[in-house]
């Protein structure tokens, strides 16, 4: 392999994803831009809609057909836009690997688990049927399968829903990715299934050195397995920062929303939750200005004229927003708007947040 | 569970959003749709127009003769208009095709609702029949039936009868054991509406569309079904004519009049595309409805 | 756990429903999977019972088996002293409008193609003798649930996931039922809007009176919504109690392996982790079907099934060797 080139694993600038509906151009990715240290793990957070996964999929171009892009992305330095065909080929089997949520994406049905295994290591790395069967062998007692070598012999639908993905796990190791895509890998999943696959991902992540994104609709399966988390909200995103500065420090009024809205088991029962009232903005006809601002318990007049860019905050945070959480600029938005009884955007406050969905 | 989450959300991505009227390939639906109405407006109504004839009436004049002014499609072997055979004929094809699938989906379609509704023994009978009927090769029995009664129109229609019987009850019943399944009819027992109405009110309103396709898909087959029968002279037995029986006959003397096989040929080719071609957009717009949910 | 017994039931005269020795078994081509075996459990006016458990548990066979659907193989299921076990069909369909539900996905639960006014009406249709069957009735509840009565006309694609929850919740509501089964209601949601129906059915239950039985694979979303929770595993109950004493001292080593499996909990000390992979329901394990993967299981466990007894007041386990109540 060539030489490790300088520089993050991981550079996206300016990413936009259009599709084309019968509707209308549809932006599911607004301007996306971060970046990923070598062996650094990042959490993209957002809810259904927000573009987390298009990201992901525009990450490893494999955009469905209505799909463009515009913007640069660079994995280990290299545009992937200037790749040959060849090299192509190489970046997305080796250099970077795939895990999505259901297994069976990723599984053919009616071929054992040995052969797919071993296929994508003979392919990509050119072993003999002999070494690729013993890699297959190791690549499965690397995931934690019990009785390795016979489940080789077994089919897909053989295995319980935690093992086959435990099984696309290994398949995404097999030619040792840099960069490994977990697109909500444990949502199909029950909790205890999803703690020992993300801990399984957490510890070979370290193990083999390699940079994660990890896709989440879940703040919790980010938090503790993430160095980062960054938070998507209608293609864009919203806010980034080291995964326990989000939590105790967040600056942007939906991640702050989207926290509180979820029920805490160290809450006691019956404590009324705060939905975030109305619902996501039609991504057909986005608003002009924060895509939030409808929706915001602190939006100001600039929140609904003025799209908000990413500024960047001591502690390395980042934030999209006018009147941030928890500063005096912010402070003073909610004080205003609680006073008057709505936000500018014309969302009425009452002490209970309550909308329709 | 969030299986559901992230399909919506891939659903919101791709945005084949409900009410996507403007899709390219809908004027092909409308140019089918107006050919079958001029189609069968003028197999009905074609008696009473000036452009048709006595389709029997031979004439020593026009003996095979190409398409005229005169005689759009040509002339036949004793000098019959061959566009007033395909109007005439056509309306004994259609109306085979018509009571063929009416008798089919009421039939067929009732067989298919009762199995995927009420399960147990009434599905065991009814996939019992579905699986003898289908497995007997079709156009063996109705050459069968044809051949052991007489060429009447009414046992061409009982032979095309049994083909699409089975064929609809299939597919009724296997759309309506997905329906079934659908959580809004088990909520309406749990409200504790009584099964019949519950068959009537949620499954029936959600396999129509099911049906109504293939009534179009079926009407279809059996034109090119009647049609190959009249082709091996088992069909309706002349004087009555079908489209089949005019290429038939024309084919005898294909190499002269070549118009008598192709022009009829033509006709019927875009009337079974037409159906086909409806029946395959009313599936897959109900179907881009549903997922679209 | 995977344990039996019928200690834990209340002798409280407000006990609605009261479920004993339930048992639902499915005949399949491979044998008789055992969905739910010897489970017990009452509900009493006005309460919520979360029932809690990973895919597979049997919570929501149990919870459908009470109303009926399936028709549980054996045992009793008492609704208001009437055993509904024993009635016929159309004695049952008689009492369904007492027991409504909710299920899981919003979408696949309102028939395509009826109006929202004619699906939350359709109780009324049935049952228009019951009750005062009005425009007004249906009106006053679909602004109780937040949906405007100006789209009454609409069909459910035209509503969001979280519109058309509120939607089913509004049809179960308008026969004035005494008890909802909430299966899943919320799985299918985002969180923001998940938040939101969770609020609505609490409002709702104080609004008209019922009581809850809420299914979930959820723990945080059980323990906000539910007075009691009864955690499942493989068709037995594993620990009941109340929510709060549930969650601050879970005793069954099940229950404490799904605590400590909540994403983003914070784990503190010894977490128990769940060990190899979940048995067959065809041929479930001997004794404690929690035994296979249980960290404290021991020969007792293989022989003998623990049955459900009272660690602290109101507070039970069905286990041989439960963990210290910290």
């Amino acid at each position: 392999m060539t030489p490790e080139p300088a520089g993050p694993m991981l550079e996206v600038e300016n990413l936009v994803v259009d599709f084309a509906t019968p509707r209308g151009t549809l932006r599911a990715v607004d301007g996306v831009s971060f970046s990923l240290d070598k062996q650094e793990a990042i959490g993209i957070v957002g809810e259904s809609g927000s573009g987390k996964s298009v990201l992901a999929r525009a990450l490893i171009n494999i955009l469905a057909g209505n799909g463009t892009r515009t913007g640069t992305i660079r994995i280990g330095g290299r545009d992937i836009d200037q790749l040959t065909k060849t090299e192509r080929k190489h970046f997305f089997g080796v250099e970077v690997a795939m895990v999505f949520q259901d297994p069976m994406t990723s599984l053919n049905p009616v071929k054992r688990i040995g052969a797919q295994l071993t296929e994508s290591i003979r392919y990509h790395l050119g072993a003999s049927k002999a070494d690729a069967n013993n890699r297959a062998v190791e690549l499965l007692e690397q995931v934690h399968i019990p009785s390795a070598a016979r489940r080789l012999r077994q089919y897909p639908h053989e295995l319980s829903g935690g093992m086959r993905q435990r099984v696309v796990i290994a398949m995404a190791l097999a030619c040792e990715p840099k960069l490994l895509i977990a697109d909500e890998p444990t949502t199909a999943l029950d909790v205890t299934v999803q703690k020992t696959i993300l801990d399984l991902i957490d510890d070979l992540r370290r193990e083999q050195h390699m940079s994660l994104i990890l896709i989440t609709h879940d703040l919790g399966v980010a938090r503790g397995r993430a160095d980062r988390i960054g938070v998507m909200y209608a293609g864009r995103l919203l806010e980034q920062a080291a995964s326990e500065e989000i939590f105790t420090n967040m600056r942007h009024p939906y991640t702050e929303a989207l926290m509180q809205s979820i029920p805490d088991t160290s809450h006691p029962s019956h404590t009324r939750l705060q939905p975030i009232p109305g619902r996501p903005p039609d991504l057909l006809s986005p608003p002009i200005g924060c895509a939030f601002a409808s929706r915001c318990r602190y939006a100001q007049a600039d929140c609904i004229d003025i799209k908000p860019q990413l500024e960047l905050v001591p502690f390395d945070h980042l934030h999209a927003c006018h009147h941030p959480v928890g500063t005096s600029k912010g402070d003073q938005a909610l004080a205003t708007n609680l006073a008057a009884g709505e936000t500018a955007a014309g969302l009425v406050l009452d002490d209970e947040l309550e909308g329709v969905s | 569970m969030s299986n559901a989450a992230a399909m919506a959300e891939a659903e919101a991505v791709k945005a084949v959003p409900v009410g996507g009227r403007k899709e390219p390939r809908n004027y092909i639906f409308w140019f089918a749709v107006v050919w079958l109405v001029l189609v069968l407006l003028i197999t009905i109504f074609g008696e009473w127009l000036p452009i048709v004839d006595d389709p029997n009436e031979r004439n020593a004049d026009t003996i095979k003769k190409g398409p005229s002014w005169d005689n759009w499609f040509g002339t036949a072997t004793f000098g019959q208009d061959v566009f007033s055979r395909v109007v005439v004929g056509g309306r004994i094809s259609l109306r085979v095709a018509a009571i063929g699938t009416a008798v089919g989906i009421g039939v067929g379609g009732t067989l298919g609702l009762l199995a995927g509704f009420y399960r147990g023994w009434v599905d065991s009978i009814v996939r019992l029949i579905i699986n003898v009927t289908l497995s007997i090769p079709a156009l063996l029995l109705v050459i069968f039936i044809v051949a052991v009664r007489d060429q009447s129109l009414f046992w061409v229609v009982f032979a095309v009868c049994i083909l699409a019987i089975p064929a609809l009850a299939r597919i009724v019943r296997a759309s309506t054991l997905q329906v079934a399944e659908r959580e809004y009819v088990k909520a309406a027992e749990v409200v504790g509406a009584k099964r019949l109405s519950i068959l009537f009110r949620e499954v029936l309103p959600n396999v129509m569309p099911t049906m109504i396709s293939f009534a179009f898909l079926t009407t279809g087959i059996i034109l090119v079904a009647e049609s190959s029968l009249s082709f091996l002279g088992l069909s309706v037995e002349a004087p009555t004519i079908t489209w089949g029986s005019i290429i038939a006959e024309g084919r005898i003397s294909f190499q002269e009049t070549p118009h008598m096989v192709f022009l009829p040929a033509v006709v019927l080719f875009l009337t079974v595309l037409s159906l086909n071609f409806i029946g395959d957009q009313l599936l897959k717009r109900y179907d881009i409805r549903e997922s679209a949910l | 756990m995977a344990g039996s017994g019928t200690a834990h039931l209340r002798d409280d005269p407000d006990v609605l429903i009261r479920v004993e020795n339930m048992v639902v078994e499915f005949s399949i081509p491979g044998g008789t999977v055992h969905a739910v075996s010897d489970v017990s459990f009452d509900l009493v006016e006005g309460e919520t019972l979360g029932i809690v458990g990973e895919s597979g548990c049997g919570k929501s066979t149990t919870a459908r088996a009470v109303i009926q659907l399936p028709k549980p193989t054996s045992g009793t299921v008492s609704y208001q002293g009437r055993d509904l076990t024993a009635l016929g069909n159309e004695e049952m369909r008689k009492i369904r409008p007492d027991v409504q539900m909710i299920f899981q996905d919003p979408i696949s639960s309102l028939n395509p193609r009826r109006t929202v006014h004619d699906i939350i009406s359709e109780g009324l249709r049935v049952w228009g003798g019951r009750g005062v069957w009005s425009e007004e009735r249906i009106e006053e509840l679909m602004e109780a649930v937040g949906i405007d009565p100006r789209y009454s006309e609409r069909k459910p694609h035209q509503f969001s996931g979280g519109q058309c929850q509120r939607i089913s919740i509004a049809r179960a509501l308008v026969l004035d039922p005494k008890v909802i089964i909430c299966d899943e209601p919320v799985s299918a949601l985002d969180v923001s809007v998940q938040a939101q129906i969770l609020n609505l059915l609490e409002d709702m239950k104080e609004r008209y009176g019922v009581s809850l039985i809420f299914i979930s694979h959820d723990l945080s979303v059980v323990k906000n919504v539910s007075d009691r929770v009864m955690v499942m595993y493989m068709g037995k109950v594993c620990e009941i109690a109340q929510s709060d004493e549930l969650f601050d001292h879970p005793v069954h080593h099940y229950t404490r392996a799904l605590m400590s499996a909540i994403p983003g909990a914070q784990v503190t000390g010894q977490a128990d982790l769940l060990e190899g992979e979940l048995p067959s329901a065809i041929e479930p394990p001997s004794g404690c079907r929690f035994r296979t993967r249980c960290p404290k299981a021991t020969e007792h466990c293989r022989v003998e099934e623990p049955q459900v007894r009272e660690v602290s007041p109101g507070h039970w386990v069905a286990c041989h060797f439960p963990h210290e109540r910290d």
